[in-house]
C-alpha cells in the first residue's frame, strides 16, 4: 500500500520534459554514471537515443522531471559524476525547442 | 521523440557555438510617483523604488537562464527620464539623483541603468538645463548610468539649441574622462524620434505613457545568422538569402518570447516588448559586419553594403514580427563600430569612411553608433554630426542615434580602448572643413512638411 500510495503522489506530481543532449570523446561507462546521477534525483527517463559518429558519444535523452527541479544543480552533478570523461552537457526544458520549432 | 534530432541539434548550436543570447531583460520602472521637498529626499525616494522594484530581477533571470540554457548577457534598468524629476529643482539635484541611481544599479548586480534623459525635441526647460549641466560630472562620476537625449521628432522638428549645447558637453565629458579614452562619451547618445521602450543601452527610457513597471528583452545572434549565410551556395539569389534570414529571425525571436513571458510571470510585472535586434560584441564570429561580407562584400563600406545592410535589416525584422505580438524597441541590425570586429576591420583598413557608416545609417536600426572621433575635433563639427544624423531620422520618420567619442590626444588612425562589450575603435578622420557658421546660428530646423500627415 505504501508503495502504490508513493506511485501515485509521484504520478500526480507536476511534472515537465528536460531535454538532455551529451556530446564527448567516446569511452565505457558514460551512460551508467549518468543514469546513476538520474536515479539520485528520482528522474525518469521518457526517451533515449545514442549514437557513436566518428568515436565522438552524441546521447539525446528526454527526462520526466518534477516541476520544481534545480537544471542548473542536476547539471552540475552530473558533470561531477562524468568528470573523469570529456563530455560537454546541455540540459534544457522542452518549452525552448517548441518556441523555436513549432507554431 | 517530439523533436527531431536535427531541430534539438539546431537549438544547441544556436547557444554553444554561434554565440546566440538574450542581449538584455530590461526592466522599465516608472519613477512618476518619487516626490520629495528637498533633493536629497528625492534622490533617497528614487532609491528607495529601484531597489524595491528592481530586487527579484538579477536572481529571476538567472534562474531562468539556467532552466532553458541560454545567457542572459545583461540585465539592466531603464527609467521615466530623469528630467521629469528635475523640474523645479535645484542646480545640485541632478548629481544628487545621479548617485543615487548608480548606487541602486551596484547594489542591485545590474549592468546598465538607463533613463537619465529629457526630451528636448521642442525646447528646454530649466530643469532640463540643471540636467544637461550636470552631464560631464554625471558621466564621469558614475560607473552604470546611461544618459540619453531626444533633439528633434518628425512632428516637431530639430532643435538645434539642444544640439549645441550637447555638443559642448560631449566634449565636456570626453576631457573629464580622457585617461580611460572618453569613455564618459560611450554612456550618452543623442536621438532623433526616440522610442519609449528600447531596452538597450546606451539609450534606454522608460517613456512617460509606459505603466508602473515591465519586463522588456533585446534578443541578438549575428553569430546565428552568419552560421546560416555560410551554409548557403554562393550563387543563391538575395530574395532567398532574405528567407533564410526571416527563418532564423524568427527562431531567436521565438527564444525571445519565451523570456520576455517567464521573466514576467515570475517577476509579476507585465510584458513590455521584445526587441529584434542583431547586436554584434567584439568576439570573434559574433559580428553583423561578416553577415555583410558573407552577401558578398569584400570589406563593410565598399560599394553594395548599403544595399546589403537595407537586405538584413528588413529580413530580421520581418522575420521576428510573426514569433511575437510585443515588438518594438529599435528592432534591427546595430552597427556599432568598436563593437564589431568586421567594422573595426573596415575602419582600420580604410574601406569603411565616416560618410560612408552616415549613409548606413539610413538603413540600419540606429544611427551613428560608438564611433570614435579624433580629440581635436571643433565642438561646431560634432554638432554638425548630430544635426545631419538626427535630420536624417526626422526627415525619414525613423530612429537615428549618435553615440559618438571624440578621444583627447587621439588623431586619425590610432584605436581607442573601451574593454568589455564596448570594445575598442579606431579613431575616424571626419571632415576638417568648418561649420561653425551654422553652429553660431542656433535655433531650431521647422517640422519638415513630411511631419504633417494630418
Amino acid at each position: 500500500m505504501c508503495g502504490l500510495r508513493q506511485w501515485l503522489t509521484s504520478t500526480l506530481r507536476p511534472m515537465r520534459k528536460v531535454y538532455l543532449t551529451v556530446i564527448g570523446r567516446n569511452d565505457i561507462g558514460i551512460i551508467a554514471n549518468i543514469t546513476q546521477t538520474l536515479l539520485a534525483y528520482r528522474i525518469s527517463i521518457h526517451d533515449i537515443t545514442q549514437k557513436i559518429v566518428e568515436n565522438n558519444f552524441v546521447l539525446f535523452m528526454v527526462l520526466e522531471c518534477q516541476k520544481d527541479l534545480n537544471v542548473a544543480n542536476l547539471q552540475k552533478h552530473l558533470e561531477q559524476s562524468t568528470r573523469q570523461f570529456s563530455l560537454k552537457y546541455m540540459l534544457a526544458e522542452e518549452e525552448l525547442f517548441n518556441s523555436m520549432h513549432r507554431i | 521523440m517530439t523533436f527531431q534530432l536535427s531541430e534539438i541539434l539546431e537549438s544547441i548550436s544556436f547557444v554553444s557555438l554561434d554565440h546566440f543570447d538574450i542581449r538584455t531583460v530590461t526592466l522599465g520602472l516608472s519613477l512618476r510617483d518619487c516626490s520629495a521637498t528637498t533633493p536629497r529626499g528625492l534622490a533617497n525616494c528614487v532609491y528607495d523604488r529601484i531597489m524595491t522594484a528592481g530586487s527579484r530581477l538579477i536572481p529571476t533571470v538567472e534562474e531562468i537562464s539556467a532552466r532553458y540554457n541560454v545567457p542572459v548577457a545583461n540585465k539592466r534598468v531603464a527609467i521615466t527620464p530623469v528630467s521629469f524629476l528635475c523640474d523645479g529643482s535645484q542646480e545640485h539635484t541632478p548629481l544628487l539623483l545621479a548617485k543615487a541611481i548608480d548606487r541602486a544599479a551596484h547594489e542591485l548586480g545590474v549592468d546598465f541603468i538607463g533613463g537619465f534623459s529629457g526630451l528636448l525635441q521642442r525646447d528646454i526647460t530649466r530643469g532640463e538645463m540643471h540636467l544637461l549641466n550636470s552631464l560631464p560630472e554625471v558621466l564621469s562620476q558614475t560607473k552604470r548610468l546611461c544618459s540619453s537625449f531626444n533633439v528633434a521628432t518628425s512632428r516637431e522638428g530639430l532643435n538645434f539649441d539642444a544640439i549645441k549645447i550637447l555638443a559642448q558637453q560631449i566634449h565636456e565629458i570626453a576631457l573629464k574622462t580622457a585617461d580611460e579614452d572618453a569613455i564618459g562619451c560611450a554612456k550618452l547618445v543623442v536621438f532623433a524620434n526616440a522610442v519609449e521602450d528600447n531596452p538597450f543601452m546606451a539609450g534606454a527610457f522608460h517613456g512617460i505613457s509606459q505603466g508602473d513597471e515591465c519586463i522588456s528583452v533585446g534578443i541578438s545572434g549575428p553569430g546565428v545568422v552568419r552560421q546560416v549565410m555560410e551554409s548557403l551556395p554562393a550563387d543563391l539569389p538575395l530574395h532567398k538569402i532574405a528567407e533564410e534570414i526571416k527563418k532564423t529571425s524568427f527562431k531567436m525571436t521565438r527564444v525571445g518570447e519565451l523570456f520576455l513571458q517567464e521573466c514576467s510571470k515570475a517577476m509579476g510585472y507585465p510584458p513590455g516588448i521584445i526587441d529584434i535586434s542583431l547586436a554584434p560584441t567584439p568576439v570573434p564570429g559574433d559580428s553583423v559586419g561578416d553577415v555583410l561580407k558573407l552577401i558578398g562584400l569584400e570589406q563593410v563600406g565598399t560599394h553594395g553594403t548599403t544595399a546589403a545592410l537595407a537586405l538584413l535589416n528588413d529580413a530580421i525584422k520581418k522575420g521576428g514580427m510573426m514569433a511575437t505580438s510585443h515588438v518594438g524597441g529599435m528592432s534591427g541590425a546595430f552597427i556599432p563600430v568598436s563593437e564589431d570586429a568586421a567594422m573595426i576591420e573596415s575602419a582600420k583598413n580604410g574601406s569603411l569612411t565616416f560618410d560612408k557608416l552616415e549613409s548606413l545609417t539610413c538603413v540600419c536600426s540606429v544611427g551613428l553608433d560608438m564611433v570614435a572621433i579624433p580629440g581635436d575635433t571643433p565642438v561646431s563639427t560634432i554638432a554638425g554630426i548630430l544635426a545631419d544624423e538626427c535630420a536624417l531620422g526626422m526627415v525619414n520618420h525613423k530612429t537615428t542615434g549618435v553615440r559618438i567619442i571624440p578621444v583627447p590626444g587621439k588623431v586619425a588612425g590610432d584605436m581607442a580602448y573601451f574593454g568589455g562589450l564596448l570594445g575598442e575603435a579606431p579613431i575616424m578622420e571626419v571632415h576638417r572643413e568648418s561649420c561653425e557658421q551654422l553652429f553660431r546660428r542656433g535655433g531650431f530646423i521647422p517640422t519638415p512638411i513630411q511631419g504633417f500627415r494630418n
